[in-house]
């Protein structure tokens, strides 16, 4: 337990020993209300789903091993596992390293451009799940510009960007801005007098790296191994629009469903892929968490914060940055361009139709997803703060259950709990199927996490002080939240609002379980004119995408930017 | 002669593009086994300073010298000026024991030599019971030991501290002053102290620079910052000051419409008195009445007027004698204490 969590710890006990028991037992009727309620909330949408498909998995009038005895005595099977499993480690490994690497320019290097860097560090987290595999395919793919023009010509035929290869360059883009965040924050804790301190006994930048910094960012790395493993194990829309032979779990696990009918063995594929996810989420949270080193100093005196860096490390750095930034740009630039092309690889005429046809076929589509995601969204951020300052502000029983269960989604790969919910909500007592209600709670349930995380850091951050001296002037419990605690926690709230609401315009994974004909996503149809190689239009489709997620973040990062100005005169 | 600083300035670029002159023109000579203090209020330049000395920064003009050496441009880590950080910048992930022997590493000792010489500081400084502790696990004066030692043990020739004690609470902070100064003399070390607190400067120093927007005000030993103190700026940064107008004439000097003996006949206009040189008596020079008394325990700390000026008085507790606003009071200035500006 940190020193802080200590201390809040001693204060609540002292200001419950204050009271006389009489008006403990009234002060909690409503809390232990809304713990309950939530409780049942938390199990009926989590832990049920899932329990269905284990239920699923080993139950066949009696408890069976059978489905694992099929899954693991077949080599036909244990491929994708095995697929999935060496894709996973090495995403984690290249993500980490570009990750770690970008963090350090940005925090810590006398780069000209770091804010330029930056947004590159963060873009590829706004665009939809599989855009990079579609401009893998337009660059790359058999009639891709890049293989027809410069690949074929000097390699000769037999390139092919489908399989391990492009999966590890696509998942690598997608998820390393995860591992610059992580490494954003473990640089950013490192005070810089450190490194004067170690300057100042004649250590070597060379050796203050190797010996000061380096050590101190180890648990940061191991977070960043773990948590980009989980992505890439999780991914579905690259591995079933870029797999090709490659078999992976997660779309496994969706053909034996959608395609075979099978669910037993759906289920079976599920849980295989869930226990790797799982043990690398506990890990996570429970050992490397914990080992992470406090940098406790006072205040720091000032400090040079950007050490010049040796000739060689700066074209060290210098070419990692550039290869990846111009990967995104080639990228995401192919898209653009191919959003405006007649038929991309055949005839290159500029015309806006794609834009016309895309958003006409898909006008449905799209009415449906904004009309889901403005329902779900502000439900989302409510139940993540009530949540996260119950597990912050409150002691009750069961509240590392609470914890543990509403984070639980982090980690459980969208395809089992897309498979989770068609097995619980399928009849009654929870008949959702169909429903826009499935759609909405999935929403809510997948993306609270990251609400949660971010509005807990907030909370932790706000002195407990600070509502004690509301309450000290005399306000009560109702007005110091209204007053004091709302107010500051609204930039976490909103921000934690519109990252959920961009989230539910680019979800695939556990979504296309759910949809049904008279509720559908814009990301499935997505999915369906890539596969039907309406390439173009999918383009077009993509770039609206990014433009109305890009601009939704602009506009709330604007406004909390305002807000923060106005709080800190 | 050991340290010696000639001409230096410090320039930096502000956010707005502006050129900021941190230090103007510093011209300082420190001597071996010196206790050499830079004194001054935040943003007075004295935390560059010492950053320049030990080369985290780069003068923008002017030389530093160490035994006759030019040294200005020796990289950080090429310096033996081994230092103490306010905020102690203790290696979080590592022991006590690591912690300090991580310099004599880098200058490539050997182990068994490092490891006879950490264990003789973690006895001198009181550490033994802590040597396999991390930093998280030691209280802020616990911490403030091990980076003392850190430096100690590297025998260095001079000793950086930037404002060491000012996370400490008042106690300890003396009672760790008297141990650095201990020390500071049984090695017989020279030490470049940066502080604000002037009583912290006065209690361990062997010279006192006294300095205020980038440039020295003073320079000199405790007793004559404050029996001398040569500006306006050094009489009220250091203890209190009445700074009075004053006319000479001759050999008397007219305070307050009071002639004074007056030894030193240069063209000066002002006095400078101590508040505790300030005598109350019955038949004193001057009468005034009390615009505010403070009862300090040991003392009275009074405001007096006087014609158009405002006196402080530091009169010791006499019996039960009491000091109430309004009262009149009179009192003369010892004039062997007056010191001219």
């Amino acid at each position: 337990m940190s020193k802080q969590e200590l201390l809040s710890n001693g204060r609540q006990q002292l200001l419950t020993k204050s009271f006389s028991s009489k008006k403990i037992i009234d002060d909690r009727r409503p809390l232990y209300l809304l713990v309950g309620a939530i409780f049942i909330l938390l199990f009926l949408f989590i832990v049920y789903p899932l329990f269905k498909v284990f239920w699923m998995s080993v139950y066949d009038d009696g408890f069976t091993l059978k489905n694992y005895l099929k899954f693991f005595s077949s080599s036909f099977n244990l491929k994708p596992l095995w697929n999935t499993l060496m894709l996973a480690s090495s995403v984690a490994m290249l993500g980490t390293f570009i990750g770690y690497v970008f963090a350090y320019v940005v925090t810590r290097s006398r780069f000209v451009g770091k804010r330029f860097i930056k947004m590159f560090g963060t873009f590829p987290m706004i665009s939809p799940p599989f855009v990079i595999s579609l401009a893998a395919i337009i660059l790359l793919g058999q009639n891709g510009t890049l293989t027809r023009n410069i690949i074929t010509p000097i390699f000769g035929e037999g390139f092919s960007i489908y399989g391990f290869k492009g999966l590890l360059l696509v998942e690598t883009m997608s998820y390393f801005p995860t591992a610059f965040l992580i490494f954003v924050g473990v640089f950013s804790a490192i005070d810089p007098v450190l490194e004067d301190a170690a300057h100042n006994m004649g250590a070597s930048p060379s050796k203050t790296f190797r010996e000061v910094i380096f050590p101190l960012t180890k648990p940061g790395i191991y977070s960043s191994l773990l948590l980009l493993f989980i992505e890439s194990i999780a991914d579905f829309g690259n591995p079933l629009v870029l797999s090709g032979g490659f078999k992976v779990l997660s779309v496994e696990a969706y053909l034996k469903i959608t395609g075979e009918f099978d669910l037993p063995m759906g289920a079976t594929i599920s849980m295989v892929l869930l226990v790797p996810a799982m043990i690398a989420f506990f890990v996570q949270k429970y050992y490397v968490d914990k080992k992470s080193f406090v940098t406790l100093t006072g205040k720091s005196s000032t400090t040079s914060f950007f050490k010049s860096h040796s000739l060689i490390t700066n074209i060290f750095l210098g070419s990692v940055i550039f290869v990846t930034m111009s990967m995104i740009i080639l990228f995401y630039g192919a898209v653009v361009w191919g959003s405006f092309v007649k038929v991309w690889g055949a005839d290159h005429t500029f015309t806006l139709s794609n834009y016309f046809t895309g958003v006409e076929d898909s006008w449905n589509y799209i009415k449906d997803t904004f009309i889901l995601s403005a329902v779900a969204t502000p439900l989302t951020g409510l139940m993540a703060l009530v949540i996260s300052y119950l597990i912050v502000r409150k002691k009750f029983v069961g509240k590392n259950i609470m914890e543990v269960t509403s984070m639980l989604s982090f980690a459980v790969p969208g395809t089992v709990v897309g498979i989770g919910y068609i097995l619980a909500f399928n009849d009654s007592p929870f008949l959702l199927t169909g429903t826009s209600a499935i759609i909405i709670i999935l929403f809510i349930f997948r993306n609270m996490p990251v609400g949660i995380r971010s509005s807990i850091a907030s909370l932790k951050q706000l002195d407990p002080a600070i509502e004690e001296a509301a309450m000290n002037l005399g306000a009560n419990t109702v007005t110091t939240l209204k007053d004091i605690t709302a107010p500051l926690l609204a930039p976490a709230f909103f921000s934690g609002v519109a990252y959920s609401f961009v989230r539910c315009l680019t979800a695939i994974s556990a979504i296309i379980f759910v949809v049904s004909g008279s509720w559908n996503l814009l990301t499935v149809s997505l999915l369906g004119q890539v596969e039907n190689g309406h390439l173009s239009v999918a383009c077009a489709i993509c770039v609206l995408l990014i433009l109305t997620a890009g601009s939704i973040l602009g506009i709330m990062q604007f406004f909390i930017y305002r807000k923060g100005i106005k709080q800190r005169d | 002669m050991s340290l010696l600083i000639r001409d230096l300035h410090k320039r930096f670029k502000t956010d707005d593009g502006k050129n900021f002159s941190a230090l103007k023109n510093i011209n300082l000579e420190i001597t071996d086994g010196e206790f050499f203090t830079l004194l001054g209020p935040s943003g007075c330049g004295k935390t560059t300073l010492l950053r320049i000395i030990a080369g985290f920064e780069r003068p923008s003009e002017g030389n530093l010298y160490f035994n006759g050496n030019d040294i200005s441009h020796k990289a950080v880590f090429e310096r033996n000026f081994p230092m103490v950080f306010q905020s102690y910048a203790l290696f979080p992930h590592m022991s006590v024991t690591e912690n300090i022997g991580y310099g004599l590493k880098q200058k490539g000792v050997d182990k068994a030599t490092i490891a006879k010489k950490v264990n003789r500081i973690i006895e001198m400084t009181g550490l033994t019971p802590n040597k396999d502790k991390y930093p998280h696990q030691m209280s802020g004066g616990q911490q403030q030991r091990v980076a003392l030692a850190r430096a100690i043990v590297m025998e260095p020739e001079v000793m950086l501290f930037d404002e060491p004690l000012s996370n400490l609470d008042a106690n300890l902070r003396i009672s760790m002053r008297q141990e650095i100064r201990r020390i500071q003399k049984d090695f017989g070390i020279t030490v470049v102290y940066v502080t604000h607190d002037q009583e912290e400067a006065m209690a361990v120093s062997d010279k006192i620079v006294v300095m205020n927007h980038g440039i020295i005000e003073q320079v000199g030993s405790p007793i004559e910052i404050y029996s001398k103190p040569q500006s306006e700026f050094v009489a009220n940064f250091v203890g209190q000051a009445n700074i009075i107008p004053a006319k000479i004439v001759g050999e008397r000097v007219n305070i307050l419409g009071v002639d004074y003996n007056n030894k030193i006949s240069i063209d000066l206009n002002k006095v400078i008195s101590r508040p505790e040189f300030v005598k109350i008596h019955d038949s004193g020079n001057h009468t005034g009445v009390i615009t505010n008394s403070t009862y300090l325990g040991a003392n009275w700390n009074l405001k007096v007027k006087v014609l158009d000026e405002e006196i402080s008085i530091l009169a010791p507790i006499f019996g039960n004698q009491n000091f109430d606003v309004n009262q009149k009071i009179s009192f003369s200035f010892d004039s062997s204490t007056l010191h001219f500006i």
